[in-house]
């Protein structure tokens, strides 16, 4: 349990630092989807949260993500992530694998045209061999919509040898401008290719993000599996509640 | 159709006279990354929020600034001065707990200018950290000067640097669309002007005051800020951060003059968005060459002092105070401030005889929306005594370490930081006043100074009440500079 | 003395490089302060607490009295050289010494100084109104210069 005893410094250490920001869109925080931008160059984030998956044909599980950013460079971060999930069924905790990830912003959104950019993620066994790794790939385009807010498409491909691919339409919105400041309402439509099974999975989401002090970023969100190629993760609920925190 | 003509008139004589692209331009300015940055990693970060109203109040001049820029990239520019200012001041009667990412609230802005906004965002987070420095509670003041020298280098590590020496401001200011949006938009740029003014008089609210002393300067000062500043439409020209904070721009000129250059490219833009009949192209080449004007890269290996007047690398400015450029009109130390007339800056401001070059410094005096240095507390106190409202004076005492912060209410009665303060006030010739009016952190300091000065031998400490009650009246020795408003035609008023 | 002279006179010392006092704007109508002369003092000066606040004439004064909370004093020049008309707000109550009387009759702003002053009696007033060659002309009492100055702007 040496990592998670990290995190938890890492954590108390960003309590007195900097700020996190409701606008910029990260993966699983608390959607799938993120945007077409990195973190800002040396900044760190600490991003963790807890979901719950209810199944309509099984025991529920729990997972606690959590994963660490860095700005490397400009347009480009790093991070590292860990998610393990309890099975109330098995009564088991599946999680030993680590996610290594390289994010690069290539552009931003100049006149019509989108922001681009690209995540290379790598989930790695922290048990067995490296050629057991988990590949994923994706690209991400963030558009304005209307006024403030936004579509975010992004395209994946996953796998190791086997190739799945997905897409998800995320959107967002800026509530309460020009009033208040603090809070983005997001939504998702996803398709994939199931990777246990043949057939795909879909899934859409809601979710809001809130900005409860200079660093620190509270997200919380419903997603619906309503398709899923595996039978008993049909029509799943999972609810999220998470935090981002800068330093 | 006349109308039309005229326009087309302007729009030409404009575009003709529109300075053309530098052939140096920096590279990443046509850069299409954002390169967002984030700011120096510290233990001060966020200590703005010590003094709660005043940090709510600089969060909403970020909106501000963001909601202006949005409606002007729109076009919508007949409603600068109606809708977008209504807009604009219901957030700053309401400002946010929290800062607010502009970019977030200007896309149109940032789709059109992500370049400006780099230098902008970069320039601002200067301001924010230099503020969180002088506000944070854990450090002594020596090292928070040394943490402002570092932070100073920090911020020129990128190549958005604004630069840190004086600029000609008359020159700045001096393009064919320069004036325009002040003229045509005057409530809009009155709000400019009063973040500006807010941007510029908190330093020396800060500056080497202990962190329990700030934010009852902010009563004084956040007050002023509502009811006037954002509301002038009188003002000259932008503030500058030497005139509402002396000491800190003394001190650290490179600061001072790079927010003078920030705010003064504000301007720039304001002045190209509002501008009619340019088109995009041109006003995208505009903000390039605006930008590149004030780019620390365009002037490196110059040096304050130097330069040739009025022009691109003049870089001189009034000796006695190196963080500001010259200014309209300017001689040597004498410069036109906004409600103050024509004021010598190596002058004490209620006497004009000249500030003492030894320690201690003096004392300054905000009040009225203008800050003004002084020889002495008797300056101080009867300059802010023959002055409206409520006043703030900050003063030298005999421990470098100790400032004496006095917070008067409209009755001109004051309060002090220091429990224990003492004054000395033997009233004689002005030219001597910074040795026989002071004030000292105890009695025991008084009288160090008395054995120190036998002149003064004899006279007594006299409390806060009742130095408070003094009045020496006009001094002698005032010298009114007699010169017209340089901003003004001949006869305007 | 005409009245032109008397402005000019008036205009000239007060810009003179020997002129003693700040160059300060009033705190109302925002011109310059007309300084003392030899022959007449022009400097009205309110006395709030321990503040002495410089107007540019008495019907500034008046306009500008409510952003003060408290009593207060003024020192109107009258007539007479080193002897202003003392004049008090007290629990929001304006009195003025016996027999003082007002002149308001100024056109525009800049002549302020020279026509919206205090005297110390209708002789006086008088004797002013005779000297400047005056026309149209009324002499105050306190209640109505005080009506006259704070009533609505038409």
């Amino acid at each position: 349990m040496k990592l998670p005893f990290a995190l938890a410094i890492w954590f108390t250490a960003s309590l007195c630092l900097a700020q996190s920001d409701h606008n910029n869109l990260d993966k699983e925080r608390p959607l799938t989807f993120e945007d077409a931008y990195s973190i800002a160059y040396r900044s760190y984030e600490l991003q963790t949260g807890f979901s719950a998956f209810a199944f309509q044909k099984r025991q529920p599980q729990y997972g606690l993500r959590t994963e660490i950013q860095y700005g490397i460079a400009k347009n480009r971060d790093l991070s590292i992530g860990w998610d393990p999930v309890f099975d109330s069924q098995s009564a088991r905790v599946r999680g030993d694998n680590l996610e290594l990830s390289y994010f690069e912003g290539l552009t931003r959104e100049i006149g019509n045209s989108p922001a681009v950019g690209y995540r290379i993620e790598a989930e790695m066994p922290t048990t067995g061999s490296v050629r057991d790794a988990d590949v994923r790939a994706r690209l991400v385009l963030t558009k304005r919509a209307k006024t403030y807010d936004k579509f975010h498409l992004n395209l994946g491909v996953a796998g190791n040898g086997k190739l799945a691919f997905g897409a998800i339409l995320g959107y967002s919105l800026p509530l309460g401008y020009p009033r208040q400041f603090d809070t983005t309402l997001l939504a998702e439509l996803a398709v994939e290719q199931s990777r246990q099974a043949s057939g795909q999975n879909h899934w859409a989401g809601l979710g809001i993000r809130r900005q409860v002090d200079v660093t620190t970023v509270l997200d919380y969100s419903i997603r619906m599996r309503f398709r899923s190629a595996v039978t008993e993760n049909r029509n799943a609920l999972i609810f999220t509640v998470g935090l981002s925190k800068s330093f | 159709m006349i109308a039309l003509l005229g326009l087309m008139l302007s729009a030409g004589l404009g575009q003709s006279q529109l300075p053309p692209l530098p052939p140096d331009l920096p590279s990443w300015i046509r850069a299409k990354g954002m390169d967002e940055l984030y700011y120096k990693s510290a233990p001060y970060n966020w200590s703005i929020n010590r003094v709660p109203k005043f940090a709510r109040d600089m969060y909403a001049t970020g909106v501000g600034h963001a909601m202006a820029y949005e409606a002007m990239s729109k076009g919508q520019v007949s409603a600068l001065d109606t809708e977008t200012f209504s807009k604009i001041d219901r957030v700053l009667r309401n400002p946010p707990k929290l800062p607010v990412d502009e970019m977030a609230i200007s896309p149109t802005f940032v789709r059109k200018y992500g370049y400006l906004e780099k230098v902008f965002d970069w320039a601002h987070t200067l301001h924010f950290q230099t503020i969180d420095v002088l506000a944070y509670p854990g450090w002594s003041n020596a090292r928070k000067e040394q943490e402002l020298d570092e932070l100073w280098s920090f911020y020129q590590s990128e190549p958005y640097a604004l630069t840190g020496l004086p600029m000609n401001m008359e020159y700045l200011d001096g393009f064919s669309y320069s004036k325009r949006f002040r003229q045509q938009y005057p409530k809009l740029n009155g709000l400019f002007w009063g973040y500006h003014w807010l941007q510029t008089v908190n330093y020396d609210m800060l500056f080497g005051v202990p962190t329990a002393n700030q934010a009852a300067q902010y009563e004084v000062l956040g007050e002023r800020y509502h009811e006037v500043e954002l509301y002038n439409e009188t003002r000259d020209f932008m503030p500058m951060t030497a005139e509402l904070s002396p000491r800190f721009a003394k001190r650290f000129p490179q600061l001072a003059n790079a927010f003078d250059n920030l705010h003064m490219l504000h301007d720039n833009v304001n002045d190209i968005l509002a501008q009619p009949g340019l088109t995009d192209l041109q006003r995208e080449q505009q903000i390039q060459i605006a930008i590149y004007r004030v780019l620390d890269s365009t002037h490196r290996g110059e040096s304050p002092g130097s330069g040739t007047p009025n022009s691109l690398h003049d870089h001189r400015h009034p000796p006695s105070m190196p963080g500001m450029g010259m200014m309209v009109g300017s001689d040597e130390d004498e410069m036109y401030m906004g409600g103050m007339g024509w004021m010598n800056m190596a002058e004490c401001g209620h006497c004009s005889v000249p500030m003492p070059a030894e320690e201690p410094w003096g004392a300054t005096v905000t009040a009225n929306g203008w800050t003004m240095s002084v020889r002495c507390l008797m300056c101080a106190r009867d300059m802010a005594s023959e002055t409206p409202g409520r006043a703030i004076i900050r003063a030298a005492t005999e421990d470098p370490k100790q400032l004496l912060i006095l917070v008067s209410d409209d009755e001109g009665n004051w309060t002090s930081n220091l429990a224990t303060v003492v004054f000395l006030e033997k009233f004689g010739e002005h030219p001597d006043c910074s040795g026989w009016s002071r004030a000292f952190t105890s009695t025991a300091a008084l009288n160090s100074y008395l054995v120190a000065n036998p002149e003064y031998a004899g006279m007594p400490g006299l409390s806060l009440a009742d130095w408070s009650k003094l009045n020496q009246g006009k001094p002698d020795t005032y010298r009114r500079i007699d010169r017209p408003n340089p901003y003004r035609k001949d006869g305007e008023e | 003395m005409k009245f032109q002279t008397l402005i000019f006179t008036a205009v000239c010392l007060s810009v003179a490089a020997v002129s003693v006092a700040h160059e300060g704007d009033c705190p109302f109508c925002k011109l310059k302060l007309v300084q003392n002369t030899a022959d007449q003092d022009n400097e009205v000066v309110l006395r709030f607490g321990n503040k002495k606040i410089e107007y540019r004439c008495i019907f500034c004064v008046f306009k500008d009295q409510k952003r003060y909370k408290g009593d207060l004093v003024v020192y109107a020049p009258s007539e007479k050289v080193g002897e202003p008309v003392i004049l008090k707000r007290t629990d929001g109550k304006w009195t003025a010494p016996e027999g003082v009387v007002f002149l308001n009759s100024f056109k525009k702003h800049v002549d302020c100084a020279a026509l919206s002053r205090a005297f110390s009696s209708v002789t006086a007033y008088d004797t002013y109104v005779k000297k400047n060659d005056l026309k149209e002309t009324k002499a105050f009492s306190l209640a109505e210069f005080v009506d006259f100055v704070v009533k609505p702007a038409k």
